[in-house]
């Protein structure tokens, strides 16, 4: 029996309700609390109420398993999974970012001098923080790369083989849309570009879909592989303090970016529907809503993971 | 280390304090466990929050399994477990004391005329 497997004497109900918890846990537990289940329901059928408290106590424990909840788990394991939360949320908010900086394309062209200002402290501040995030983020794959290489050669490959694998194939997928798109805009007309062209928006949506997976699909082999490297207490503190950096910028670009829109919607509306300088226009942009919606729960995950490194920091140097 | 009234309030109804409660009467499996604290609590525990305190309670040392030759395996309080209960219940009752002793007084006062009976009070 594999690690984790669903014990064969369990009920279908029992055996369908274990698999809401990771297989560290079902090992040790699985087959006793199966036998609970059993005599708890006594033949019958579990009403939606006890689904749902197993659902939760499951989902509850891979959480906590992962250190992402609870202080069962060490500091440096609760510092590390905040420093992921915050990674994941950075990745969330990489998306909303490209479509951000798509939509702001030229926005100095058709504003007012006399209204220049505002936008452009906010639009600059959106472009240094996101490019300190970028070196945040890369500093701290770099903290953590020793001990990658460590792991990969003590045999730890075949942990997150398949992990890779499929990040890879995203990332091959990827690179393909984008050069198809790259070569495809080299023979349009610039107004065939900008969303006169079905097909081409609809690669356009492919690629950004492509880019989210390729983005979800090496989160995954990261956190497959980080979860079981070896950091000391200096790689810890970086990693951490990193990962404060950029949970600390996420929500400040997440304002920068709604006084952008904001000042330009007062200044120069018709920027936003393309409509010739000083026509009324409407300043309101589905996309650029949708954006400023995914940057603020990215901001809030990125809040999480950087409560979760704080309330573990000054545990990390008591141990 | 100094804890609020508050804490020793949830207390009683903390899974974990319920079925340390229940193990410091003999070891029980999960099932009975869980109607035991049905009986002398009123309070009923899904298996998922029962097993959790479970886990919870074995990874901080305050219940130990015992073997079982079939899958229903018992627990079965530890010493570290029995003087946590045994702290966690004085703190209990010199809540419950204070509690007891302030309302006698607050009971005397009124029977007294000092003080106007709370409107809603038992007379």
């Amino acid at each position: 029996m594999r690690t984790g497997d669903i014990h064969e004497e369990d009920d279908p109900v029992s055996r369908s309700m274990l698999r809401w918890y990771p297989a560290s846990w079902r090992d040790r537990y699985g087959a006793e609390f199966g036998a609970m289940i059993e005599d708890s329901l006594g033949g019958e059928q579990p009403t939606m109420h006890f689904r749902w408290s197993i659902m939760r106590a499951g989902l509850s424990e891979r959480l906590r398993g992962a250190g992402l909840i609870g202080d069962t788990a060490p500091p440096s394991a609760r510092i590390r999974s905040g420093a992921f939360t915050v990674l994941c949320g950075w990745l969330l908010f990489v998306i909303p970012g490209i479509v951000f900086a798509k939509l702001s394309e030229h926005w100095e062209a058709v504003i007012p001098r006399s209204s220049r200002h505002l936008p452009a402290v906010s639009f600059g501040l959106v472009q240094v923080l996101a490019g300190l995030c970028v070196v945040a983020v890369l500093a701290g794959m770099a903290t953590v790369l020793p001990a990658f290489v460590r792991f990969v050669k003590d045999g730890g490959w075949p942990v997150i083989r398949h992990q890779v694998g499929w990040a890879a194939a995203a990332t091959a997928a990827m690179v393909t849309v984008s050069v198809t798109i790259v070569a495809w805009a080299h023979h349009l007309p610039a107004h065939l570009r900008n969303g006169g062209s079905a097909p081409y928006k609809l690669l356009g949506v492919a690629w950004m879909l492509l880019f989210a997976v390729t983005l979800f699909t090496w989160s995954r082999a990261a956190i497959a592989a980080t979860r079981r490297l070896t950091l000391g207490t200096r790689q810890l503190e970086a990693a951490g303090s990193l990962a404060i950096a950029v949970a600390l910028s996420m929500p400040i670009m997440t304002a920068a970016a709604a006084i952008w829109w904001g000042s330009i919607a007062a200044a120069a509306p018709w920027f936003f529907s393309g409509a010739p300088t000083g026509s009324p226009s409407s300043p309101w942009v589905a996309s650029l809503l949708g954006a400023l919606i995914v940057m603020t729960l990215a901001s809030v995950v990125g809040g999480a993971g950087l409560l979760r490194i704080t309330g573990s920091w000054r545990s990390l140097h008591a141990v | 280390m100094k804890r609020t009234a508050r804490d020793a309030s949830r207390r009683t109804n903390d899974p974990s304090m319920l079925i340390l409660t229940s193990l410091a009467g003999g070891s029980k499996h999960g099932h009975a466990l869980s109607r035991d604290i049905e009986g002398f609590a009123g309070v009923v525990l899904g298996p998922g929050t029962l097993y959790g305190a479970i886990t919870r309670l074995e990874e901080r040392g305050l219940i130990e399994p015992l073997e079982s030759d079939n899958r229903r395996r018992p627990y079965q309080i530890s010493a570290a477990g029995s003087a946590y209960l045994s702290e966690a219940v004085s703190e209990m009752q010199r809540l419950a004391d204070e509690g007891a002793r302030r309302l006698a007084m607050a009971n005397q006062a009124v029977a007294q005329g000092r003080v106007p009976r709370i409107s809603g009070s038992p007379a």
